[in-house]
């Protein structure tokens, strides 16, 4: 396992590296790769797993628009996103 | 854009997910590599998702029977084929009717021409060089249908021809420039017998007189001038006013023979039987006669019974009504010479003769007209 310090520092992608990473568009869009799974599926939180931690992602008609392997797409209105543990 | 476009085209399923902790089924084809799309809690118990064709049967088995799976909508290029697979003649109907407007549309149909007004013309040509047939045949003898065209008429300057689609267009374009009309040589003569009224030369010399008796043929204007003692050859010009005489005559009998009825009258009556004489009564006696018949038909019965009105007549002869034949014949003789007259002649005199001749009634009619005499000789 790489470690972090060194992919952050030579700017190589986290993701190669097995890292969870969230990307949000907007607040309408939200990538999350590299999750372990999901938790709890609604329209106003999705729950997912990355690595140890728990991710609660808040908002309005929020729905999966994709779900691919390690790879999760949520759409709908963003209004908050927090760590759970 | 790709992305969008294959998006569109792939084939899916929305199935509905109904059981408890259907979030577990996220995480089932999560670690599966299934590809869910449009993830939608409805319900509590209820769980939303596009799944692609491939997938569903292995989703279906991973989840097995602790949730129930509904198909909800299908989607897509390979449902649309399956549903359709059985209609095998439709698609083959299908694809012989393109392939037959494909071959239609490599064949010419319609000819059509611009800048001259004989059309018929210029489309029996082309129809004649065989180019209303496939494109590549009329595409290979435009030339020589342009040079026809041109070789036809000698007021065309020019031809194109288009061949788009399935239509020829045929472009001309004609001289309109006004053209000199060239001098006809030759001298002025007569057309029919007739005698001079007024002759007038405007290029030439006269060969007649006014009052002269010419017969049809003879020259009036020649086409020599003499200036000193040298003679010219000329364009022989000028016109010939003259009388000329239309005559026509027909003789109509003084007396007519005509047969009258008199007064002795016979009956003879004959009975058929299926269409066969049985049995006549009575005989004709007389030489001349006329005779009336009348069938009578039995009901039922192949019997027919004919009565036969026999009535004797005798020769007569009777004056004719010279008064309204003569009117009548001077008619039809005016009606026929008035189509022989020429249309610019002018009527002068018309004159009509009866003369008795031999128990014979003579009508003659003439008719003088004024008229150009002199044509091209």
């Amino acid at each position: 396992m790489v470690d972090k310090t060194v992919i952050h520092s030579f700017g190589l992608p986290a993701e190669s590296a097995g890292i969870p990473r969230l990307s949000l568009w907007d607040d309408n869009f939200l990538v999350a790769e590299n999750h372990k799974g999901v938790l709890d599926v609604k329209s106003q939180c999705v729950k997912i797993y990355l690595k140890e931690r728990l991710v609660g992602i808040n908002g309005e008609n929020l729905s999966i628009s994709e779900l691919d392997g390690c790879n999760l797409k949520i759409k709908g209105k963003i209004l908050s996103i927090e760590y759970l543990t | 854009m790709l992305k969008l476009i294959r998006s569109n085209f792939s084939s899916y399923t929305r199935i509905k997910f109904l059981g408890l902790n259907t979030q577990k089924i996220l995480n089932i084809a999560s670690q599966n590599k299934i590809v869910l799309k449009n993830v939608v809690r409805t319900d509590y118990a209820s769980l939303e998702a596009d799944v692609s064709a491939q997938d569903v049967k292995r989703l279906k088995r991973l989840v097995g029977e602790e949730y129930k799976c509904i198909s909800v909508k299908r989607k897509g290029v390979y449902y649309s084929a399956a549903a359709n697979k059985k209609r095998v003649s439709l698609f083959a109907s299908m694809l012989i009717a393109v392939a037959l407007l494909i071959t239609a549309s490599n064949r010419i149909f319609v000819v059509r021409v611009h800048g001259y007004e004989n059309k018929d013309k210029i489309v029996q040509l082309v129809k004649e060089a065989g180019m209303v047939s496939w494109r590549q045949t009329a595409l290979e003898k435009a030339q020589q249908v342009k040079d026809a065209i041109i070789a036809s008429d000698k007021d065309i300057l020019w031809s194109s021809i288009s061949v788009k689609g399935s239509a020829i267009d045929v472009y001309i374009k004609k001289d309109n420039s006004l053209k000199i009309p060239q001098a006809q040589k030759g001298n002025l003569v007569a057309s029919k017998d007739c005698v001079i009224k007024n002759l007038v030369v405007t290029s030439g010399t006269g060969k007649v007189e006014n009052g002269q008796l010419v017969s049809a043929g003879q020259t009036l204007i020649e086409g020599k001038t003499t200036l000193g003692e040298t003679e010219f050859s000329v364009h022989a010009e000028g016109k010939a006013l003259a009388s000329v005489w239309y005559f026509a005559t027909e003789e109509i009998p003084l007396t007519e023979s005509v047969y009258e009825k008199t007064d002795n009258v016979k009956i003879m009556r004959s009975v058929k039987v299926f269409g066969m004489t049985a049995g006549q009564k009575g005989n004709n006696s007389f030489e001349h006669f006329v005779s009336e018949q009348e069938r009578i038909k039995c009901f039922f019965l192949p019997l027919e019974i004919i009565d036969t009105k026999i009535t004797e007549t005798k020769l007569k002869i009777i004056q004719t009504d010279i008064e309204a034949a003569s009117r009548e014949a001077e008619s039809q003789l005016k009606a026929r010479l008035l189509s022989e007259i020429p249309s610019d002649a002018r009527l002068f005199e018309t004159k009509t003769l009866l003369q008795e001749q031999d128990g014979m009634l003579k009508v003659s009619v003439y008719i003088e007209t004024i008229e150009n005499v002199a044509v091209r000789g």
